[in-house]
């Protein structure tokens, strides 16, 4: 855990952007990137390490701000759902109804999506939490930000190093 | 880097992209509406996807904004090239600085209102910008590969 102290600091902050209403307007394919960048930077800091970074290393710390903006990230997602009774899918479902609707597929496979939708809906409105919705978040979260803490962490050593070259050179 | 490598990330990047045009593929194989709603979430952690801001081919959306379609588009095209080339441009940081700075100067105009949002520009600036990501990310890719010490990348 102390190991990745700055993943862990960076992934919360990720976390946070990429849920809180208003602030999630700002959301960009960059915040776990950057995320992962300054983990690196301040885990050079910490440990400091004046050398190259190495890739193996910038692959661990992107990994692991990924997994950290993840679990904060669903963690937060879950919990103002539960809270307020209310999330993008209860938002977006009349239009959601009537994208499906407008598709030229057959009316019991619109019914189908449309009854998926709508009980997790009703779930959400009714309990403030539905498990489909939940697990849904939980695989997306950390399927796409341990992917973008991955490639973050790669590309933040390399411009590191290659900061490091320039500086030398 | 061995030519499957490339082809694997080339295709990596490619399947993305095509996850990106997920209501035009929709549009043209219905039967797959079913994972629209699933795949749009999947997208909205990556970008806001404000409606003003989303490409539109024949009147349907990209999932994603302008800039970010242009980043990944970017990424693409750098990859698809890296097919045909031995060795990449090796990268230099004021490359990267510049095309940052460039995103960062038109979001400012835009956000003290100098002008409109364009998506054009927005599409433009994010394609230099991810064009540049994919060199640092191929050189790391390589450098990642020698620390790992797998042979004859």
């Amino acid at each position: 855990m102390r190991k990745y102290i700055s993943s862990f600091v960076c992934g919360f902050s990720a976390g946070v952007l990429q849920i809180v209403p208003i602030i999630k307007n700002f959301t960009c394919c960059l915040i776990v990137p950057a995320a992962s960048y300054i983990a690196l930077t301040l885990d050079r800091k910490a440990r400091n390490i004046v050398d190259k970074v190495s890739m193996k290393q910038s692959f661990m710390i992107g990994l692991m701000t990924g997994i950290y903006a993840s679990i904060f990230g669903s963690l937060f997602d879950i919990l103002i759902t539960f809270i307020t009774k209310t999330n993008d899918v209860v938002v977006a479902f009349p239009e959601l109804q009537r994208m499906v609707n407008n598709f030229p597929v057959d009316n019991e496979i619109k019914r189908n999506i449309i009854n998926l939708f709508q009980n997790i809906r009703n779930d959400i409105l009714e309990y403030g939490f539905s498990w489909l919705y939940s697990i849904s978040v939980i695989i997306n979260n950390f399927f796409i930000n341990s992917i973008f803490g991955i490639i973050g962490g790669l590309i933040s050593g390399q411009i590191i190093n290659s900061r490091f070259n320039n500086s030398s050179g | 880097m061995k030519s499957k490598y490339k082809f694997f990330l080339f295709l990596s990047i490619l399947i993305w992209f095509l996850g990106i045009s997920f209501e035009y593929i929709v549009h043209n194989y219905p039967s797959l509406v079913t994972f629209l709603p699933v795949i749009k979430k999947c997208f909205s952690l990556v970008c806001h996807q404000q409606s003003n801001k989303l490409i539109k081919i024949d009147e349907i959306n990209l999932l994603v904004c302008s800039r970010c379609t242009g980043i990944y588009f970017g990424c693409l095209v750098m990859s698809f090239i890296s097919l045909f080339i031995k060795k990449m441009i090796e990268p230099k940081l004021k490359y990267f600085l510049i095309s940052l700075l460039i995103i960062l100067i038109d979001a400012l105009l835009i956000s003290i209102k100098l002008y409109e949002y364009s998506k054009s520009i927005a599409f433009f600036t994010g394609f230099l910008f991810g064009s540049v990501l994919f060199l640092y990310f191929y050189k790391s890719l390589i450098n990642l590969f020698k620390e790992l010490k797998i042979k004859n990348i």
